[in-house]
């Protein structure tokens, strides 16, 4: 990791730029280099070598950045190939005008290097050289001439003592730096200078002595120095022929000054002359090296420089697009960097300023949003705690709303039926379809706010419900927003509230046949004692008086008139204790023991009828009045027995369970018999005074069930029962056999009675069975 | 840590190269008697024909000492003479001159050039050397001072790559 960070640090812009100008300025300087004369080369070599190097780093960088924005572009990374495309784009526009720049750069080199050199300078140059070669050779013949005949001269002297002088003479004479005589074996045997200090003469080398030794005159033009130069001329002088010995006369003058400043000038031309035509090779070479490598350069560098600014280019882009698309992600409010003035500059700074009112704008919907669930939530409590019915329908009067006592007082679960149509919900439960229908006709009429009734045939029996319909507009929204400038259709919705008025009317019809009951007995039972104690005086008054014949008469009819009005006080009794309330306290109390014992008074009169209890052990102990619950079991199970007395196989079962809704515990007491059933004209009015089916019935046996049980603040229903699968084939044929009576008590004594008779809608399983 | 490892890994490569080039020149000791034939250079065709051209080639004998510190050897170079050989077309010799200030030397060959520079170069260890140290001679061509556009076709060519390497012995005196 940290030779990567390393690498990605110095693959960086600032070194790249520093390597790039170091290079661009080495190689500058090279080429520089390379034409002059300078004696340089130490500082050329190492130029060079910074240049390779440098190029070899500008490769690595290139290499590094390539291969990172092939990683950018593998992974698919924001703004990579924006970056790869300019790159591709600069490299093309940088290489097609290079290569051409290049390839004439080299022709051009080629040509002009040639150019140098012209055949006329090559053929002066030589002429010159030529020419100067001819002069000193005149000069030399010219001094070896003189050397020679001075060589025959010193031949007479050589064994004389004047020959230093003799030396010195000529040397003087002809102006000679040097004269000097040698054996043949190169021992000196005299010599004479012009310079007094010098102790040896400048002795000729081996190589020519061999020339003297084949009788030959050495003459030599030596350089001795800058623009200085010499004659060098060594003659033998023969002693003995036939013994080969000699001696060597030499004599060194110097060339004359104009001479020599001559030769050296066209010497030194001729020189650099043939160096140039010898290297022109080789500078070719050299310039087209040096010219590869700075063009290697520059076409790295515009490649990095390519790169960098690619990516500073699109960065900013890069940056736009990834806040973007987190702005698509949800994530609101993010700042991008400004990093430019440029017009991407100005256009980050407006995506911040864009970014940063979209943040608020959602922090304020937020809010709103927040403010509109509170809201909704408040609005559900209060629907949901109603004890009406609410809907709500749309413009195009699909079920919006729904609160749970709509659900309750219809029997169906409406919150699954969400967004359905009135049509649908018309035509997917019969026993609604009218209450539907009714709410379509009312919203078809057009009229803001409308009210009707209607009576169901439900899974709860008969119901009559009251409900009130109201149509809402948004033109008021509408207008508003017109106002503001924006348009918008307005929308129409409708709200619509019912009741379950069945028990408020029933309450009505019982306090009614109440104050009968009440007038009644009040009415009929005060003359009936009067009635049957004149009755009585009559019958003893008369007896003794009249003859056997109407003592018997009136005997007769006096017993009758006491029975009647025995009877009638009965029934005045019976209407006294239908109208007189449950005044006795509330004890803890055993239902299925209660059940128990009731059912055991009635022993003897159900031997011949298969009673069966399925009562739940686990059922808790409730508030209520024994001798009142006792009154109810007796009155239900006497008239399941009645129900069952003329059926062959007769079967009553007594049930007891623990129910329970959003209201409360409950505990259900459910009768059941295989019975004749109810006749369908007493079922509406079955609960009420005076309805029975039996022909010695009072008909106030039920409707005393029905005051008892409401009194504990339970309810009381009946339905069809079916206990066999001969009876399963009269349920599918919808003919109805057997009752069942359903008693719901609360087990807490402070739950009330809520007129609502959606309290049984848990007992899903039974629904099936219910016909209303 | 890593600095460390850097340091270690330059230092083993330098005592590597110490070592191998110590164990050239040994084996180049043994392998040759003559000094003088170790030191001749033999000039390649594109070398003689810049000479012929008039280009100046300067040859550099080097004197070195053997030193050494722990593990470490190396030849401390002690002197060093230059040889600059020209040809002179007016006389057409070949001239040598010792460290630009001496007198030039005319030779009628190559051969007689380089063998004056041969011996010229052995006569620094009559010179210099003593008989408690180890010595090392060295003649090679000066590729730096050639002409400009000359070298780096010098750099890169064998033909130019004169030099007769680091020779080492023991000195008798």
């Amino acid at each position: 990791m940290a030779i990567k960070s390393i690498i990605k640090k110095i693959s960086g812009p600032v070194p790249v730029i520093s390597v790039c100008s170091t290079l661009l300025f080495t190689l500058t300087f090279l080429i520089v280099k390379s034409l002059s004369e300078d004696q340089a080369g130490r500082l050329q070599f190492w130029i060079t070598l910074i240049g390779i190097v440098g190029i070899c780093l500008l490769i690595f960088f290139l290499l590094t950045n390539g291969y990172s924005l092939y990683r950018q572009y593998s992974r698919n990374e924001i703004g990579s190939i924006l970056t790869s495309k300019l790159v591709v784009i600069f490299f093309l526009l940088t290489v097609i005008p290079f290569s051409l720049i290049y390839f004439f750069s080299i022709q051009f080199l080629n040509k002009g290097v040639d150019s140098w050199f012209d055949v006329r300078i090559e053929q002066t140059v030589k002429d010159s050289l030529l020419l100067s070669k001819t002069a000193l050779e005149g000069i030399k013949e010219e001094i070896t001439s003189d050397v020679e005949g001075y060589a025959k001269n010193l031949r007479q002297s050589l064994n004389s003592g004047s020959l230093l002088r003799d030396l010195d003479d000529i040397r003087e004479l002809e102006d000679y730096v040097e004269l000097s005589l040698y054996t043949d074996d190169g021992r000196i045997l005299a010599f004479s200078s012009i310079d007094s200090t010098n102790m040896l003469p400048d002795t000729p080398v081996d190589e020519v002595f061999s020339e003297l030794r084949l009788n030959q005159t050495y003459t030599l033009l030596e350089p001795i120095a800058k623009n200085t130069q010499q004659f060098r001329v060594v003659v033998p002088i023969r002693v003995n022929e036939l013994g080969r010995q000699f001696y060597g006369l030499q004599a060194i003058k110097l060339l004359p000054l104009r001479y020599s400043t001559l030769a050296s000038s066209v010497e030194t031309a001729n020189s650099q002359y043939e160096q140039m035509v010898f290297a022109r090779a080789p500078l070719k070479f050299s310039l087209i090296v040096t010219l590869s490598l700075i063009s290697l350069a520059s076409l790295l560098f515009s490649i990095l420089g390519a790169v960098y600014l690619s990516r500073r280019m699109v960065a900013p882009i890069s940056n736009l697009a990834a806040g973007t698309q987190k702005i698509s992600e949800g994530d609101y409010g993010s700042h991008l960097p400004v990093t430019t003035g440029d017009e991407l500059g100005i256009l980050t700074d407006s995506f911040n300023h864009m970014s940063s009112k979209i943040d608020e704008a959602q922090k304020a919907a937020e809010i709103s949003q927040t403010e509109t669930e509170r809201q909704r939530g408040y609005l559900e409590a209060v629907l949901t705690n109603l004890s009406s019915g609410v809907f709500s329908f749309d413009t195009d009067q699909c079920l919006q709303i729904s609160n749970s006592a709509a659900s309750d007082i219809l029997g169906v679960d409406l919150k699954t039926k969400l967004g359905s149509s009135l049509a649908e919900l018309s035509k997917e439960n019969q026993q609604t379809n009218e209450f539907f229908k009714l709410i379509a006709t009312g919203i078809a009429s057009g009229q803001s706010e409308w009210q009707d009734e209607i009576t169901l045939l439900g899974k709860h029996g008969r119901q009559i419900l009251i409900m009130r319909g109201t149509l809402l507009t948004t033109d008021s929204l509408a207008t508003k927003n017109n106002q503001a400038g924006t348009s918008s259709n307005s929308q129409t919705s409708y709200v619509v509230v019912f009741d379950d008025v069945t028990n408020l009317i029933q309450a009505q019809r019982d306090a009614a046949w109440g104050e009968v009951a009440r007038r009644l007995a009040h009415e009929i039972k005060n003359p009936l004692t009067p009635i049957q104690l004149s009755a009585e005086r009559i019958k003893n008054k008369l007896s003794g008086h009249v003859d056997d014949g109407l003592l018997e008469t009136i005997d007769r009819s006096t017993r009758t008139i006491v029975q009647q009005v025995e009877s009638m006080k009965e029934m005045v009794n019976a209407f006294s204790s239908y109208a007189q309330p449950v005044r006795a306290k509330l004890v803890q109390l055993n239902v299925n023991q209660l059940l128990r014992d009731v059912i055991e008074l009635h022993a003897s009169s159900l031997q011949n009828i298969d009673l069966k209890f399925e009562l739940e052990e686990s059922l808790p102990e409730i508030k209520a009045n024994a001798s009142a619950l006792r009154q109810v079991f007796n009155n239900l199970i006497i008239n399941a027995s009645h129900a069952v007395e003329n059926i062959q196989q007769g079967q009553i079962i007594v049930r007891s369970e623990v129910a329970s809704n959003i209201t409360g515990k409950y505990i259900d007491i459910v009768f059941i018999d295989n019975g004749i059933g109810i006749p369908e004209d007493i079922r509406d009015s079955l609960f009420d005074p005076y309805v029975s089916s039996k022909a010695k019935g009072s008909g106030l046996g039920l409707a005393i069930v029905k005051r008892i049980v409401e009194e504990h603040s339970g309810s009381v229903w009946t339905r069809d029962a079916y206990l066999d699968s001969e009876n399963e084939q009269q349920q599918s044929s919808n003919k109805r056999v057997g009752t069942e009576m359903h008693l719901r008590l609360p087990i807490n004594a402070m739950q009330t009675y809520r007129g609502n008779r959606g309290q049984n809608t848990l007992h899903s399983e039974s629904d099936e069975k219910i016909i209303a | 840590m890593k600095l460390i490892k850097l340091c270690l890994l330059i230092g083993c490569s330098f005592y590597a190269y110490t070592i191998a080039m110590q164990a050239h020149a040994q084996q180049l000791v043994q392998s040759q008697a003559e000094p003088t034939e170790q030191l001749n250079l033999s000039l390649s065709e594109d070398v003689q024909e810049a000479i012929n051209h008039g280009v100046s080639l300067t040859f550099i004998a080097e004197f070195a000492q053997h030193q050494k510190w722990l593990f470490l050897t190396w030849q401390d170079v002690q002197k060093e003479h230059r040889f600059v050989v020209t040809h002179h077309a007016l006389s057409n010799r070949y001239m040598v001159q010792r460290n630009t200030q001496s007198k030039p030397y005319l030779f009628r060959s190559l051969g007689g050039a380089m063998d004056f520079i041969t011996m010229q170069s052995l006569s620094l260890l009559d010179r210099y050397s003593d008989t408690q140290h180890s010595y090392s001679l060295r003649v090679s061509l000066s590729k730096y001072e050639l002409p400009g556009p000359m070298r780096l076709n010098a750099f890169i060519s064998s033909d130019w790559n004169l030099d007769t390497g680091w020779i080492s012995w023991q000195s008798n005196q």
